[in-house]
């Protein structure tokens, strides 16, 4: 097999799976995917470490984890770890709105069957049941027709392929990392007063050792305001291989080129239980990051400018069987299942409208259904550009119970 | 139905396959041409010609000739913004509002050329003001999208605005739900969409003459009378129903403009590239790589498909079209066996284009960078029919699944002898 037909192979699971991770037996990194507005890679190795010391997972067995604390992300994200055989490992993610409560690593299926102990206890007595078994089925069946290719998975896990896989995609990363600039840049974001994250990156080349490090030393201590450090690093990384435009060759070979410093108890490393800042958090050191190696390869090293943080709003309508979730960004707008809800009488349109630089959005909330609005980034000033009010007054909650007649409004300069 | 000549027609987005057929629907003509190569209506008069001489020309003005037509010419349209001349007459405070949900989706409609009115200034020297307003950022603004809710503005006002634009000789489109986002991305369709289904429909009847019946593919059956949004699915639903007739779940189609999967289930919403818009449809999915995109050195020096694919115009290298290598050429050996593309390329796989064909693909096997990636264009031919069996094979494990198309075989798969023209007369007579 070539390294070019190892490549092939790998990236047919990217048909199947939008986010995605592959490993080997001792836990090398073979590919990694990201396509959702989250970056999960380095939390899905996490996750897969603690569930092959803890539960050994054999082939045609399927765990599911959620739990912010232990290899998860937030409780609406659940990550799945299959193993393909021995020496194939495979973890990805979907998100379901209905799972509102922590799930430590559970076997779902063990040698393919139904743990009925564990059907009974998270799908059977959950209020959606209908919704979450479809949602597990579904994701069954999706890796029984992954599952069927055997002779694929048989070529995925040879040694001997993994081997020259690893090699190839170290000589990639090698080529790429000689194209791009050398040196180190820095910046920080403050979060208040006393709050502060500071990352350094320094991407240097000593006697044919290529080392690309990300020091967030000098960043404050954690206050209730904190995210796990595999979802700081996960963010980072994806901007990294953007970078250095190796996307379809990311593995352990690039993996160990990259060293992150993460001070304990910190802003970026100590884990919320519920995951409440990840998404916040992880959106902000990769904007820090991005900005790093902006400066790094500007072509004038003078007159750098400040860091300026990226506006961005991205919260969840939760109605009694929906989870619709908004993104506002300074150069998009995806407002998922707004047009639902206005079709299903939860929501009335007051007022929608687009101009040349601006989205105005105003609604109210009808009818007796509860709906609930949840906040997981908030990253804006509310100036002339960006407002974001509900019954006319900024909101800085996290979650807030909409009642009838309540009217939501938004103003965002889109770019 | 079938008392008059009549012809049945599949317009593609880059070619069209014609059959006539007689009284006795006896087929007396078939021809398919590469669009860009041969005008449409060059195509329509050569079949009129064969219509004449076989039937003389006294016979051939008794009776309208029917056209029967399944539709993908549409699908040409999905990488654009439409609607620079349609204009959108909204209450105020509901500009654009169907781009808001997603600023990445096409647009529809020129965002300038709104006019936004509220109940209470209504009247007609408003509506003039405003007409004169936007004519002036575009003049040759000549379609009407008016989306006024029933709740804000009453009867005669609505009326008002109607007959406003109709005495101007606007194409007015009236939108019913434009609380409805979908809706009024529906409307501003059919409105945006209306200059290239007339373009179809003017050609024919300028070659065929006005008595001319034009029935399209819609949900399954041939209409004279629909909304153009309808054809976008025309072709897919032809498939589906195809597929549906054997029992099987999905087809698996492959001409040279496209390889693809149509589920036979229909469905209610359609995400199209300027928004979700509420029509039945069969969704599809492509397979990768299509068949127009370029085989070139990537940005790493490696030999790769591009991820999207290049304009149907000038066409593959084989042909003597283009310049550029695309995926259709890596199998120019295959498909120069096919009859449908030696109708399409007259010079297809000739010897001066087999020797063009070389040159370009071994310069850019000897432009890749030296490492253990290195590959050619056989292994990557390989690989897109290893991943598209791959992809078959996943999807027909627990399915039923009907494959056919002109370009099947080269996947292996049976020939199935699908020719558009007698599939759609042989449903046409059904």
């Amino acid at each position: 097999m070539t390294a070019k037909n190892y490549q092939n192979l790998l990236l047919q699971f990217a048909h199947s799976f939008s986010s995605f991770s592959i490993m080997n037996q001792e836990g090398q990194l073979l590919f990694s995917k990201d396509s959702g507005r989250d970056c999960l890679t380095t939390t899905r190795l996490v996750a897969f470490q603690i569930v092959k010391k803890y539960l050994k997972p054999r082939p045609f067995d399927l765990i599911i984890l959620n739990d912010p604390e232990n290899g998860g992300f937030s409780f609406t994200k659940i990550i799945f770890i299959t193993a393909l055989n021995e020496n194939l490992y495979l973890v990805w993610e979907k998100d379901l709105g209905v799972i509102d409560f922590k799930i430590p690593p559970t076997p779902l299926y063990e040698n393919n069957l139904k743990n009925n102990f564990v059907w009974t206890a998270l799908v059977d007595d959950h209020p959606e049941a209908v919704v979450l078994k479809s949602f597990l089925e579904n994701e069954k069946k999706h890796l029984d027709q992954i599952s069927a290719h055997l002779e694929n998975i048989q070529a995925l896990s040879a040694q001997k392929n993994q081997a020259l896989w690893l090699k190839t995609s170290q000589e990639i990363f090698e080529h790429q990392f000689s194209n791009k600039p050398h040196g180190s840049a820095e910046c920080s974001y403050r979060l208040g007063p006393t709050q502060m994250i500071k990352l350094k990156l320094l991407i240097e080349q000593r006697q044919n050792i290529r080392l690309i490090t990300l020091d967030f030393t000098n960043t404050s201590l954690a206050q209730g305001y904190s995210a796990s450090s595999h979802v700081v690093e996960s963010g980072l990384i994806q901007k990294l291989i953007q970078f250095y435009q190796i996307e379809n060759f990311f593995s352990q070979a690039i993996l160990d080129k990259i060293k992150i410093i993460l001070p304990p108890k910190s802003i970026v490393s100590k884990a919320d239980p519920r995951g409440e800042w990840n998404s916040e958090i992880q959106s902000i050191c990769a904007q820090l990051c991005a900005f790093d190696i902006a400066q790094l390869n500007a072509q004038s090293r003078k007159g750098s400018l400040a860091f300026d943080l990226a506006p961005e709003l991205k919260f969840d309508l939760i109605t009694q069987h929906a989870r619709n979730s908004m993104t506002l960004e300074p150069k998009h707008v995806l407002l998922e299942g707004l047009e639902d809800m206005v079709t299903q009488h939860q929501i009335r349109l007051l007022e929608c409208h687009r101009s040349e630089q601006h989205i105005h959005l105003k609604f109210e909330v009808l009818g007796n259904s509860q709906t609930t609005l949840q906040i997981k980034s908030r990253l804006f000033n509310e100036t002339k550009d960006y407002v974001f009010k509900i019954n006319d007054s900024a909101t800085f909650d996290r979650k807030i119970l909409l009642k009838e007649k309540d009217q939501v409004q938004i103003l965002w300069k889109v770019t | 139905m079938m008392a008059a000549p009549a012809i049945a027609l599949y317009l593609g987005e880059s070619y069209a396959s014609l059959g006539a057929f007689d009284l006795s629907q006896k087929e007396i003509f078939e021809k398919s041409v590469f669009l860009p190569q041969v005008s449409f209506k060059n195509l329509l008069t050569q079949a009129k010609k064969k219509l004449l001489e076989h039937s003389g020309e006294e016979n051939f003005d008794e009776q309208p000739v029917r056209f029967f037509i399944v539709s993908k010419y549409m699908d040409r349209l999905k990488n654009f913004r439409l609607g620079g001349s349609v204009t959108q007459v909204v209450e105020t405070g509901f500009e654009n509002s169907y781009s808001l949900v997603n600023t990445k989706s096409l647009s529809l409609a020129a965002s300038s050329l709104v006019i936004s009115l509220s109940p209470e200034n209504l009247s007609p020297d408003v509506l003039q003001g405003e007409l004169a307003r936007i004519k002036k950022i575009n003049p040759d603004t000549n379609k009407v999208v008016i989306q006024l809710s029933e709740s804000k503005f009453t009867k005669p006002q609505q009326d008002l605005v109607r007959d406003f634009f109709k005495t101007v000789e606007f194409h007015v489109f009236v939108c019913s739900q434009p609380d409805q986002l979908g809706e009024v991305r529906k409307t501003l369709l059919n409105a945006g969409t209306e200059g290239t289904k007339e373009e179809v429909v003017s050609e024919i009847k300028e070659i065929f003459g006005e008595k001319s019946e034009i029935f399209f593919c819609i949900e399954n059956n041939f209409k004279l009378e629909f909304e153009n949004h309808q054809l976008f699915g025309s072709s897919n639903s032809f498939l589906a129903s195809l597929a549906q007739s054997e029992n099987a779940e999905a087809f698996a189609y492959f001409d040279h403009e496209c390889f693809r999967l149509i589920q036979t289930v229909a469905q209610n919403n359609w995400k199209s590239p300027w928004g979700q818009i509420p029509t039945s449809n069969y969704a599809s999915k492509e397979f990768q790589p299509h068949p127009f995109s370029e085989v070139r050195l990537d940005h790493m020096s490696m030999l790769s498909i591009s991820q999207q694919q290049t304009q149907h115009e000038p066409g593959p290298v084989c042909a003597g079209r283009g310049i550029k290598p695309l995926v259709l050429d890596l199998f120019s050996e295959e498909i120069g066996q096919l009859t449908v593309m030696k109708s399409l390329f007259a010079n297809f796989n000739s010897e001066p284009q087999k020797q063009k064909l070389e040159n370009h693909l071994s310069v850019i096997e000897k432009g890749q960078a030296e490492n253990t990636l290195k590959t050619n264009r056989h292994e990557i031919k390989k690989q897109i029919v290893d991943a598209i069996k791959n992809e078959i094979g996943t999807f027909s494990k627990n399915k039923k699944l009907k494959i056919a198309g002109p370009l099947a075989q080269i996947f292996g798969f049976k020939n199935s002898n699908f020719d558009w023209p007698k599939e759609i007369i042989k449903k046409a007579l059904a």
